[in-house]
C-alpha cells in the first residue's frame, strides 16, 4: 500500500506541476532547464570541459526522468497491466525521452565518427518541452487531427520531387554530379527558394523549372492552409468548451 | 510556519505523530534547485569558454 502511495506521488511530481504542488513545480523547472542547457554544447563548435559536464548531468537527470515514467506508465496509461509499460515505451514521447539519452554515447567515441553524429540527437531534448507547454500540446493535437491530409500531400510533394529530378537528369546531365544532386535542385525549386547553385541551362530545362516553381507554389501552400484551418478550428473549440 | 507544522501533525488513537513528507518534500525542492543552479552556471560557462 505504501508503494502505490509512492509511485503516485512520483508519477504526480514527473508529470506537469497543479497548483501548490512545489516539488512538481521544482521538478519542472529542472526538466526544462536541463532541456535548454543541454542544447548549449550545439551553439559551440568544440566541446569543452564544461559541455562535457553538462552532457554528463543532463543524461543522469533524463535517465532518471525516463525510469520514473517507466516505472509510472500504468498511471499514465489508465490501466494497471503489464502491457502498459510496454506500450508506454512505444508512444512518441517516450521515444523521444530515449532518443535524449542516446548523444551521451558519442563523448565515447571521436566526433568524426558516423557515431559522433549522435550528438546532433540532442535536438530531441526540445520535444521534451512539449509536455510543458499548453501551446505545443494544442498544436500537437492540431496535427494529429490533419495527419492523414499531411502525409497525403507529403506523398504529392515528395513524388513530384523524385519526378522533376529524373526529368532535368535526363535533359541536363552535365549540371549534376549525381542523382542527389538532381533531387536537391527538386526540392529548393518545388519549395521557391531558389539558392542559384544549379540553375538548367538549356531551354527545356528552364521551362521545366518554370513549371516546378508554379506547382510549387500551390503545393507547398497546401499543408499550411491545412494546419491553419485545424489550429482555428482547434482554437474555436476550446473557445466553445470553456463559454458553455 | 505554523500552520505548515500542523500539517505535519497526525492524530491516532496511538498519539500525535509527525509526518516528515513535509521535509522530504522541501529536501527534494532544494535539491532539484541546486541541480538547476549548477546546469545554468555550467552552461553560461560554456557558452562564454566557446565563444569568447
Amino acid at each position: 500500500m505504501e508503494n502505490n502511495t509512492f509511485k503516485k506521488r512520483v508519477y504526480e511530481v514527473i508529470e506537469v506541476s497543479s497548483i501548490g504542488d512545489k516539488s512538481s513545480r521544482a521538478y519542472d523547472l529542472l526538466m526544462t532547464t536541463a532541456v535548454i542547457v543541454g542544447l548549449i554544447p550545439l551553439t559551440l563548435k568544440k566541446d569543452n570541459s564544461f559541455t562535457v559536464w553538462i552532457e554528463i548531468l543532463t543524461t543522469f537527470i533524463f535517465s532518471i526522468d525516463y525510469v520514473s515514467r517507466i516505472c509510472t506508465a500504468d498511471y499514465k496509461m489508465g490501466y494497471k497491466s503489464f502491457k502498459a509499460y510496454i506500450a508506454y515505451i512505444f508512444t512518441p514521447l517516450a521515444i523521444f525521452d530515449f532518443l535524449s539519452l542516446v548523444p551521451i554515447i558519442y563523448l565515447f567515441s571521436p566526433v568524426k565518427s558516423a557515431i559522433g553524429l549522435l550528438r546532433l540527437f540532442r535536438v530531441f531534448r526540445v520535444l521534451k518541452l512539449i509536455r510543458y507547454s499548453k501551446t505545443a500540446v494544442v498544436i500537437a493535437n492540431v496535427l494529429r487531427k490533419v495527419k492523414k491530409q499531411l502525409l497525403a500531400v507529403l506523398i504529392l510533394i515528395v513524388i513530384y520531387i523524385f519526378v522533376s529530378a529524373m526529368l532535368i537528369f535526363q535533359l541536363e546531365p552535365d549540371l549534376f554530379n549525381s542523382f542527389f544532386d538532381a533531387i536537391y535542385w527538386a526540392t529548393i525549386s518545388i519549395t521557391t527558394i531558389g539558392y542559384g547553385d544549379i540553375y538548367p541551362t538549356t531551354n527545356v530545362g528552364r521551362l521545366i523549372t518554370m513549371v516546378s516553381a508554379l506547382m510549387g507554389v500551390a503545393v507547398i501552400a497546401l499543408p499550411s492552409g491545412m494546419i491553419t484551418a485545424a489550429y482555428i478550428g482547434e482554437v474555436s473549440r476550446k473557445k466553445s468548451k470553456y463559454e458553455l | 510556519m505554523g500552520k505548515d507544522k500542523e500539517k505535519d501533525l497526525l492524530i491516532s488513537d496511538s498519539g500525535v505523530q509527525t509526518s516528515r513528507k513535509g521535509l522530504y518534500s522541501a529536501i527534494f525542492v532544494a535539491i532539484c534547485q541546486i541541480f538547476s543552479l549548477i546546469l545554468v552556471v555550467l552552461g553560461i560557462l560554456a557558452f562564454v569558454s566557446g565563444n569568447f
